[in-house]
């Protein structure tokens, strides 16, 4: 079946209907933003009257059917029968324009991506860009930053109290401690071991005497790491400093440069200035150019992400020092301190470490150095001063603690391990995938290339393009490329010799050879406005390569091309094709409609006698269809029309032209002569001026009676029955015979311009 | 091979675990449990961040041996 409408006609409704009945319920190119969840908003039609349902239905001529409904959100499916539709693959089944323009326009990468639908692998390839995000989505759930930031600290840590001591001294230096302080408890484990060693310090700490327990408390304060911690800030600070600045430079010349690239109107071909850096790089290579900057931008991220760990290592320092700075033991020692230490003191008593996690930056880091590293000094320095007794016990206490950090390091590296671990495994993941879809496109193409080949020599007959293929590089993941040989040389640049109109034939033979390979699955070949690129000799063909190659297939056609419409009609075999026309989109409440032709001449009869000013109406909207055909066959000359109008011309219209003509072009056998058609021209005399004034003033002014749209329908029935040889039953025009003369099949009829 | 095979990804999940397995980790069966539910379904459609992270969050818990 042909099915001819103007642009916005519904053409594409109708491939919609298909698509989501086998997509799912979606429709990809609806798929954005302003479509709502479900596509509620680009699916439905948005003037549905109330109480109607919005409905696909796809019947098939064995009665099954399925139905797809929408109440609220996602479509319901009903099915009628076993249905061989499920089996169908969208893929498969339709072609749309900007599909196949996809194709033309495309690089080296770009093509890769636009071949992959046609191929059915697109699941993969978002499968495929999927586990490269899952990659960052594992650093960020797993908080990996942080994790390492952990285990820097604690290394930090171990270095600054036990030099560089072995995992095994350690250990042994943790039993020591343990003889000290805990040496009846059970050993159940290291952990619990430095636990236990822990607490017994601490219970020690508790019962020495209030001095000593201040000298301990300030020994603790005296013994924070919180410089080193504010310096791997100002360090993660400065790198990120370093290339911030080069960054905005950089970006605002992304904006200046992307603005010049839209300007520009390029189509990404050939050497262009990146919008990322300026560089100048090849179309092909531009993809991979702007990978390489993302994942520069990704080390810049990582800077941020060391940062804001390093953060809060400083934090939970400061939340400690405020802990042990408020207790009552340390009293009379904050009291001792200078007016200017006090000072600092009571900013860091009004510290709030959330808050400064959220917001610290230079400032924050710089008055927690110029404040706090103040009072850690001046405790570490009176911590000199006390006693051997406790300052044994705060040492103790320090190495306890070191311990106890190296220990729950071993289990944050455990589960830093794991986490690189299925980092690595996502990104084999990921090659394999990329892999699976190389592997399944040479496949593919090594299956299709027979038919490929042979379809394309129907389109593209001149024999110096040879050997048209598509091919996967092995050196690449994310590139397919045409290989075709030109007057026998094979190209190591094709698209410098493929043109527009070939690149979009080798697109559809390559969806036709796909749906060939389906043709077990009796799903028909839906082709929505594919050969826009073509000329009239290559689009001439399309019609020849589907009546030789898919002679047994259900095809449809949908176009906006009404010279190729009209000429599938006259070359295309009757008995198995179809033709229908749309009329051009209105309102949405009248929705999407075929013309009446086929000329239901009894139709309107009928409505004559209840409704003549809608028999008027109908019966003139029925022969501006009607007489575009007839004028289409005997190819009538027409005055040229602005746009748009050639393809929007009246039945009054063509009903001058006709008079005009058949006095001297239209002709009836009569024995062995031709004579003029006396009685075509007497109809067309006769209906020409009816069809003006009555059926204008049904479409017009909704009035007319019964009278007046039975005899305007009778004239209309004449003119059009003029047309139409009684003998065959062939319309003038199916018979293309010498010198530009058209006739019905046996020659009754004729039309002889000239 | 035009329609789609349906091993294709215990095959390439296989070779990637064994790819990505060292001595400092074995992978638990069920990731390889939860990769092959992945693979076969929500991976194949285009995913929000958010969903990605509900995926990245049970794949973690699977590496841990579902602890």
């Amino acid at each position: 079946m042909a099915i001819y409408g103007t642009n916005g006609a519904g053409k594409s409704s109708f491939v919609d209907g298909v698509e989501v009945t086998l997509g799912g319920g979606k429709v990809g190119h609806l798929s954005h933003e302003y479509s709502g969840r479900n596509q509620e908003k680009g699916l439905l039609n948005t003037a549905r009257p109330a109480g109607q349902q919005t409905a696909v239905k796809i019947t098939l001529t064995d009665g099954s059917s399925e139905t797809l409904t929408w109440q609220a959100g996602a479509p319901t499916r009903t099915k009628q029968g076993a249905t061989a539709i499920e089996h169908w693959d969208y893929r498969r089944t339709a072609l749309r324009q900007e599909e196949l323009s996809g194709f033309i326009r495309a690089t080296k990468g770009d093509k890769y991506s636009a071949v992959l639908p046609l191929l059915g692998l697109s699941h993969l390839e978002t499968t495929a860009e999927n586990l490269h995000k899952l990659v960052k989505a594992i650093e960020r759930k797993g908080d990996l930053p942080t994790l390492r930031a952990k285990l820097d600290r604690a290394a930090d840590r171990r270095r600054e109290v036990f030099g560089e001591q072995t995992s095994d001294q350690l250990l042994a230096r943790l039993e020591q401690l343990r003889l000290i302080y805990a040496p009846t408890q059970a050993v159940e484990s290291r952990t619990n071991t430095v636990a236990d060693v822990l607490i017994a310090i601490d219970d020690q700490i508790a019962s020495l005497s209030a001095d000593q327990r201040r000298a301990a408390a300030v020994g603790e304060i005296g013994g924070s790491d919180l410089a080193a911690r504010l310096a791997k800030v100002s360090e993660a600070a400065s790198r990120i400093a370093e290339v911030a600045e080069p960054l905005i430079k950089e970006r605002l010349e992304v904006l200046s440069a992307a603005n010049d690239f839209v300007s520009a109107g390029s189509d990404l071909r050939g050497s262009i200035a990146c919008p990322a850096c300026g560089k100048e790089v090849d179309a092909d290579e531009f993809r991979v150019h702007v990978a390489n900057e993302r994942d520069r931008l990704s080390a810049t991220q990582k800077m941020y992400d060391e940062h804001r760990a390093a953060v809060g290592e400083v934090c939970e320092e400061v939340a400690r020092l405020r802990t042990v700075f408020g207790r009552e033991d340390l009293a009379g020692w904050r009291a001792s301190l200078s007016a200017d230490l006090a000072e600092h003191a009571a900013y860091l008593a009004a510290l709030a470490p959330a808050d400064l996690r959220n917001r610290c930056g230079s400032e924050d880091i710089a008055e927690l150095q110029a404040r706090v590293l103040p009072v850690v000094a001046r405790a570490a320095e009176d911590a000199k001063a006390s006693p051997p007794q406790v300052q044994t016990l705060v040492n103790h206490q320090a190495e306890g603690r070191t311990l106890q950090e190296s220990l729950k390091a071993g289990a944050l590296r455990a589960g830093l391990n794991r986490a690189n671990a299925l980092i690595r495994l996502v990104k084999e993941l990921e090659a394999a995938v990329r892999e699976e879809i190389a592997e399944r496109a040479r496949t593919t193409f090594e299956n299709i290339s027979g038919d490929v080949q042979r379809y394309w020599k129907v389109l593209q007959p001149n024999d110096v393009i040879t050997d048209v293929r598509l091919v996967v590089p092995e050196d690449n993941d994310k590139a397919v490329e045409v290989a075709l040989r030109f007057h026998e040389k094979a190209q190591d640049s094709p698209r410098l010799t493929l043109s527009e109109g070939q690149r979009n034939a080798l697109g559809l033979c390559i969806f036709l050879a796909m749906a060939h390979k389906a043709a077990d699955k009796d799903c028909p070949i839906i082709l929505d406005d594919v050969v826009i690129s073509f000329d009239r000799e290559h689009r001439s063909r399309v019609g020849a390569l589907l009546r030789q190659e898919f002679p047994n297939r259900q095809v449809v056609l949908l176009t906006h091309d009404r010279e190729w419409y009209f000429e599938l009609q006259r070359t295309l075999p009757g008995t198995h094709w179809g033709f229908q026309r749309l009329r051009p989109f209105t309102t949405p409440f009248s929705g999407i409609t075929f013309a009446d032709h086929g000329v239901d001449i009894t139709a309107a009869k009928a409505r004559a006698k209840t409704e003549p000013e809608e028999a008027l109406g109908n019966v003139r909207r029925l022969m501006d269809v009607a007489l575009s055909e007839v004028a289409e066959r005997i190819g009538l000359a027409v005055p040229h029309m602005r746009g748009d109008d050639n393809d929007h011309r009246t039945a009054g219209q063509f009903l001058v032209a006709l008079e005009r003509a058949a006095t001297k072009f239209f002709r009836k056998k009569a024995g062995d002569a031709y004579v003029p058609n006396a009685d075509a021209l007497a109809a067309i005399k006769k209906t020409k001026p009816e069809l003006a004034i009555w059926g204008n003033r049904g479409t017009h002014t909704f009035s007319g009676s019964t009278t007046e749209a039975e005899e305007l329908i009778d004239g209309c029935e004449a003119v059009l029955g003029a047309f139409m040889c009684d003998g065959c039953g062939t319309p003038v025009g199916v018979y293309e015979s010498t010198g530009g003369k058209v006739e019905c099949r046996c020659g009754n009829l004729q039309w002889r311009p000239g | 091979m035009l329609s789609e095979p349906g091993n294709w990804v215990d095959i390439r999940l296989a070779a990637a675990i064994k790819a990505a397995t060292t001595s400092d980790h074995v992978f638990p069966g069920e990731v390889a449990a939860e990769f092959r539910k992945f693979l076969a379904g929500p991976l194949q459609e285009a995913r929000k961040p958010a969903e990605l992270d509900e995926i990245a969050t049970l794949l973690i818990s699977a590496n841990r041996g579902g602890s």
